[in-house]
């Protein structure tokens, strides 16, 4: 459990943050202790590092205590309270760089859910994101490292850097490799990119690092195993994190020939599951289903791996392998099974803001490949829901040459179209560099992307043929 | 020649009444790039160190450090608070038991106590922060030491070394703490937790004159 100190110059903002943190809080799982202001009539204003120190003991009987600043001496005086307590209790303390007023009340809201110390101190330092959404400004550079973990000079730590040669970068599928091959070593790593750290346990960590080719990636590694990880990782790069990079899929598809394709008109789109609310929750059961849908989600992705293997080839069953990966992130269950225990989502809901958070988060990249991975977030989304409502569906099948007329299209239900019947995919939306794409590539199902709003007066059972469409080799 | 330990507690009383007289020219320094309080600050916190002293008088330097650091943290309320009270419990970590200091041990307690001010400011020299008259302090101290030059004679270039060294962070940018908000409009003032250092050395030599 992680116990929150709020330090402020003025009392009364000290109390004001501390009134607002309560209004988050259900039950007990946190509890809030204020230093603020000085014991000055005439010049209230100011820190007190033994009003900090004595607060942090009055909430020292738990396993961590988060202390939140607002500014200057506010910093000072809470060091100085740490050289001041019992080692002890001090090796419980963390100090948190996050701004005050919205960190303290992410922190309340997480640390109430009972999340870890890390966890907590990084939904405080993610607390600006929402405003800045609000605002139309792009998300802060994400992801934000726990920086009691990464910012303290360990002067054991090796690490070990390379250099990134494979084309579209450390994309979905050679991440996917990497936290494989970094899984299982008794060691604490930390991954660095231009300053920025990470936990290469996660994917989606990963990926939002947004590593290209000839970045410079270092790997830091402390603990009884840490030489065993570099080595497993200096290998993994010199073998190009899995990838081959001659087979690479380049960036711009070279347009062979142009073909002219006809069918009749299927406009399909995945079934919705609605979202409402269950009239009344309960937290555990919630998260019981939620883990039980994503487990048969999980089933279903080594399923469509092999079906993929046997279609096409070990590259296309890679993608689902990734998505394997990906959903296999303990990260993205806490998300969600935090979100549940504040008592206000079903199972559904839940998992959908997590996923679509996330799916969110790769739009905001600016490296067009890594963007068309939000296809894949909303594939095993989409699956999922499925799961939890009991209500997967198969993928469209045709009798006669169909053209399947869409918004967009997930890789998983490409995967499964019946080549024989398909003439092509024209979309509303998509991208060319999605997985989707690259599954109707090789498929050879003519695709076609981004083609708005022309597609709106079709109506299903029309023959359509459509002129121009390049098709790669 | 060596300063005893009525020297250190007249220092201090002395220092009480500095801040006192020169709370609000300190306290007009910091309007100009602060948050104008430095001198209300140092007051107050002296003005309780003073208030403490007759019941400490007859303990050992350390002890009496150690206690004028504490209640300056307690007390002073801004930044100056756990600067100026690291500066006084690290001074007191190498004084302990002592009854008196030779000019080598003053220096070692001035260096120590500004070497707890730089960790717990994370100032650099030319940050325009009171490091930037500590640190000089310190070395001349060493210097005259190892010249073994009379205490009084190296009190009195150090506090010279201090006054030049509070004009030099006029031509400074704050880097450190409020006035770093400023920036280039920094430059051109004054630095009041600098000016309170030498208010400080000052004082000290005029105690060890007694």
């Amino acid at each position: 459990m992680v116990n929150l100190v709020i330090v402020s110059h003025s009392a009364l903002l000290g109390q004001g943050v501390g009134e607002l943190a309560r209004q988050m809080l259900r039950g007990d799982g946190c509890r809030l202790a204020i230093a603020a202001g000085i014991d000055d009539p005439e010049n209230p204003i100011g820190t007190d590092p033994i009003k900090v120190m004595e607060a942090i003991e009055s909430v020292a009987d738990t396993d961590h205590v988060l202390v939140m600043m607002d500014m200057g001496s506010a910093l000072l005086s809470a060091e100085t309270a740490l050289d001041l307590l019992d080692p002890a209790i001090a090796q419980k303390v963390r100090l948190c760089a996050a701004p005050l007023v919205e960190g303290t009340l992410a922190a309340t809201v997480s640390a109430a859910a009972g999340a870890s110390i890390e966890k907590v101190m990084m939904d405080a330092q993610n607390s600006l994101q929402a405003k800045r959404v609000q605002l139309g400004l792009p998300p802060q550079d994400a992801p934000v490292p726990a920086p009691e973990i990464l910012s303290l000079p360990d002067p054991e730590a090796q690490s070990a850097t390379v250099i990134i040669h494979n084309p579209n970068g450390l994309h979905v599928r050679p991440a996917a490799c990497l936290v494989d091959a970094l899984a299982g070593f008794d060691a604490h790593l930390v991954l660095e990119k231009d300053g920025k750290y990470i936990k290469p346990d996660s994917i989606n960590q990963i990926a939002l690092l947004q590593v290209r080719c000839h970045d410079k990636l270092q790997l830091i590694a402390t603990g009884p195993q840490a030489t065993e990880a570099l080595a497993a990782f200096n290998t993994l790069a010199a073998e190009n994190f899995g990838e081959q990079l001659s087979e690479s899929i380049p960036h711009q598809q070279t347009v062979a020939e142009k073909i002219s394709i006809s069918g009749l008109v299927l406009r399909y789109s995945p079934v919705t599951f609605s979202l409402e609310k269950s009239v009344s929750i309960q937290v555990d059961e919630e998260a019981k289903r939620l883990k039980i849908a994503i487990g048969h989600t999980l089933d279903d992705l080594m399923h469509l791996a092999q079906l993929a293997a046997e279609k096409y080839s070990a590259d296309i069953a890679a993608i689902f392998s990734g998505h394997h990966v990906l959903l296999d992130d303990t990260e993205l269950l806490d998300s969600a099974c935090e979100l549940l225990r504040t008592g206000h989502y079903s199972a559904e809901e839940a998992w959908y803001k997590v996923m679509t958070e996330l799916s969110f988060q790769y739009q905001q990249l600016d490296d067009a490949y890594l963007q068309a991975r939000y296809i894949d977030i909303e594939d095993i989304l989409h699956r999922t829901l499925g799961h939890l409502k009991n209500a997967t569906e198969e993928a469209p099948v045709f009798q006669h040459s169909t053209l399947i007329i869409a918004d967009d299209i997930y890789p998983s239900v490409v995967l499964q179209l019946d080549v024989s019947t398909v003439a092509g995919i024209s979309l509303k939306g998509g991208s060319s560099l999605s997985h989707s794409a690259i599954i109707a590539r090789a498929a050879g199902i003519p695709y076609l992307c981004q083609q708005g709003d022309t597609l709106h007066s079709l109506c299903n059972g029309e023959l359509l043929t459509l002129d121009n469409v390049p098709v790669s080799p | 020649m060596s300063l005893n330990k009525n020297q250190i507690v007249n220092w201090l009383y002395r220092c009480g009444d500095i801040f006192t007289t020169e709370r609000d020219f300190l306290t007009g320094l910091d309007r100009e790039i602060g948050d104008a309080d430095h001198g209300l600050n140092m007051h107050r916190g002296f003005s309780k160190v003073v208030e403490k002293l007759p019941s400490i008088a007859d303990k050992d330097i350390g002890f009496i450090l150690k206690n004028t650091g504490m209640v300056l943290l307690s007390n002073v309320g801004g930044a100056s608070g756990p600067l100026f009270g690291t500066f006084f419990i690290r001074a007191a970590q190498v004084t302990q038991s002592h009854q008196s200091l030779t000019l080598d041990e003053l220096y070692q307690m001035i260096n120590e106590g500004a070497d707890g001010v730089i960790n717990r400011g994370k100032a650099e020299p030319g940050d325009k922060t009171m490091c930037d008259v500590w640190l000089p302090v310190a070395k001349s101290l060493k210097q005259s030491s190892e010249q073994h030059l009379p205490l009084l004679v190296a009190l009195d270039s150090a506090c010279q070394v201090a006054e030049q060294a509070v004009q030099t962070t006029i031509t400074m940018q704050a880097r450190k703490g409020r006035a770093s908000y400023l920036g280039e409009r920094s430059i051109g003032h004054q630095d009041p937790g600098a000016t309170s250092v030498l208010f400080m050395m000052q004082m000290l030599a005029a105690a060890a004159r007694e």
